[in-house]
């Protein structure tokens, strides 16, 4: 059952109580002042007969008194009148069976508990010698009891119209009433569900008006509050994300890194086995041909022979043990070079002549007019130089051309070397440059050297921010060139 | 008869080491400076022994070792390998391709004469 009807229920009740009480009070009072009036009248009424036919017994008139009853008797409210005398015979009556008979009639007592319609009552009669006692009237209380009655209904039906108009009111009442209650009830529901927005309009000033307020501020407190909390949630989420981020990133970096370690001690460890292979070799002619001369009678030729063969293999162990520790410095990114103003016009022509060439094959230098500087380590680029010329020559057989070309650019000096030898296969225009990798000619290792030569090449180029590079036909030879920046003007 | 003695090896001065200490001990020596001329000789000569070189251009020594032990005609006859490699990996690639023999560069002349007597008495 709605609140609503509960007070509607609430208010017809008390109403129902209080229009009862209302009706029956009324009814009591109109009663009574119908019952006073009624009282007086009986009174007023009784004195006026008896004094009447106290006159006429005393004129001794007694067709007179007995006009007088009839009279009376047709008097409206009257029922009956009697008159009797000292031994209770009924000498006069408006009712002539009674007459001459005993008087059974008694008084009412009482008008307001009077059961019948008819009030009877006595008035004393002081009429002589005439022997009549008292007077007797029946009034009749129809009237009354239906004026009663009457007013009664009147009541009743005013009481209904009156609670249902009540009923109405409150109808109207408890809605407008009600109204914010269910609004907050309503509000607190949207709270409950997470909606703070919602507010609700404070229309008064009262309890209702300021639990509304509250409710607002509530509502405010928890809005904000939530709004609060979830940008702070969202925030620390996003720096969680961020600090994820870092994390992730600092993991692959790891990662990375701990890649590149394992990588790096994996070509360490190749790199170990591999210089140790290179050094042996050379060491096992060394070793070996001393040991042959020292334990085998020799002719004269085929020992000295033999001693250059040491002489050569010493040599070629020497140039390795340099190859290894240029590659070391290169690796450690630390070659120490000496930068100064050089001529390398000049430089060219120098390390073309220091070559020393078998008839078959021809070098040829080609430079500009202008006479080019570079601030470079001078050794180092005629290693670089002696290095690539020094391949040309191992591949290039009989007949073979080599032509040494210097070039001027507007920042930058470029040096080539082109051979035409057998060339070099496209994929392997970069790993020329690795570590130990030689070319799979058909070539003996006397022609080889460490392997080591154009890492090194690279690396002194690369130390000199320049590049080095190669680029070949296959079968028609091939050609390295290499750019040193030019010499930068200071004074400038 | 002398034994013949095939040496196998890029390297002209080591070649020539082991030709000049082989024939002091007379050993027929023949020669081949490449895995390819290596696996022709074997078949034209029927040495009694080669000496085989690991790090080879093209044809490796242990290619040229399976090689000697997959042909029903050859696969009887001793290979000592010259390795200048004393790496794990690489005397086990060495007796998988079916050689027991090693001998790891630098080498005294001595020795591998002696393990050559060894071998082909």
């Amino acid at each position: 059952m709605s609140y609503r009807i509960k007070i509607i229920v609430a208010i017809a009740f008390i109403s129902i109580i209080m229009l009862g009480l209302l009706i029956t009070n009324r009814i009591t009072l109109e009663r009574t002042l119908f019952e006073d009036k009624m009282l007086i009248k009986v009174d007023s009424l009784g004195e006026i007969f008896t004094e009447e036919v106290h006159n006429y017994s005393i004129k001794e008139k007694h067709d007179n008194i007995l006009r007088i009853l009839d009279l009376f008797d047709k008097q409206p409210g009257i029922e009956f009148a009697l008159i009797a005398d000292g031994k209770n015979i009924i000498k006069y009556s408006s009712i002539r069976e009674l007459i001459n008979k005993p008087n059974f009639i008694k008084d009412s007592e009482n008008i307001r508990k009077s059961k019948n319609d008819v009030f009877i009552k006595s008035f004393p009669l002081h009429a002589g010698d005439s022997g009549l006692k008292y007077v007797q009237i029946g009034f009749s209380l129809k009237e009354i009891k239906a004026d009663l009655r009457k007013s009664f209904f009147l009541s009743l039906n005013i009481s209904i119209i009156t609670l249902f108009l009540v009923l109405f009111v409150a109808w109207l009442i408890s809605g407008i009433l009600l109204k914010p209650l269910i609004e907050m009830q309503k509000n607190a529901d949207n709270i409950a569900n997470g909606d703070y927005s919602k507010r609700i309009p404070v229309r008064s000033d009262d309890v209702i008006g300021k639990l509304a307020f509250s409710m607002n501020n509530m509502a405010a407190y928890l809005d904000d509050l939530t709004k609060n909390l979830n940008k702070k949630i969202q925030d620390a989420t996003r720096e969680l994300e961020i600090t994820n981020n870092i994390l992730i990133k600092k993991t692959e970096l790891l990662e990375e890194s701990n890649r590149k370690l394992t990588e790096l001690d994996k070509l360490k460890s190749e790199f170990v086995s591999i210089v140790s292979h290179e050094l042996r070799t050379p060491l096992t002619g060394i070793i070996g041909f001393a040991q042959t001369i020292l334990r085998l009678k020799l002719p004269k030729e085929q020992e000295v022979q033999y001693l250059k063969i040491i002489e050569t293999e010493g040599k070629r162990l020497g140039k390795l043990i340099d190859d290894f520790l240029d590659i070391s410095k290169i690796e450690a990114g630390n070659f120490g070079l000496h930068f100064e103003d050089v001529n390398i016009s000049e430089l060219v022509k120098e390390t073309v002549d220091s070559i020393k060439l078998s008839h078959e094959i021809q070098i040829k230098t080609n430079l500009p007019d202008k006479i080019l500087f570079a601030e470079a380590d001078r050794d180092r680029i005629k290693q670089v130089m002696m290095n690539i010329i020094g391949n040309a020559i191992k591949y290039t057989s009989a007949g073979g051309k080599i032509v040494v070309e210097l070039k001027d650019f507007d920042d930058s000096i470029n040096i080539s070397i082109e051979d035409n030898g057998p060339g070099i296969k496209k994929e392997e225009y970069l790993k020329i440059f690795e570590k130990f990798y030689r070319g799979h000619d058909n070539i003996t290792k006397k022609n080889i050297g460490s392997g080591l030569g154009l890492t090194i090449a690279k690396g002194i180029i690369n130390a000199h921010k320049g590049e080095i590079w190669v680029e070949s036909e296959s079968g028609k030879g091939s050609k390295f060139s290499f750019t040193l920046p030019k010499k930068q003007k200071k004074n400038e | 008869m002398n034994k013949k003695i095939l040496i196998v090896d890029d390297e002209v001065n080591v070649v020539e080491l082991l030709k000049v200490n082989l024939e002091a001990n007379k050993y027929n020596v023949i020669t081949a400076y490449s895995g390819e001329e290596g696996l022709a000789k074997v078949e034209t000569e029927h040495p009694d022994l080669i000496i085989l070189d690991c790090l080879m251009p093209n044809i490796d020594g242990w290619e040229v070792c399976e090689n000697i032990k997959c042909n029903s005609k050859t696969k009887n006859i001793p290979v000592i390998f010259l390795t200048a490699a004393t790496q794990r990996e690489d005397i086990e690639r060495a007796k998988k391709s079916g050689s027991d023999f090693f001998v790891a560069k630098p080498f005294d002349p001595l020795d591998l004469i002696r393990k050559v007597k060894k071998i082909i008495k």
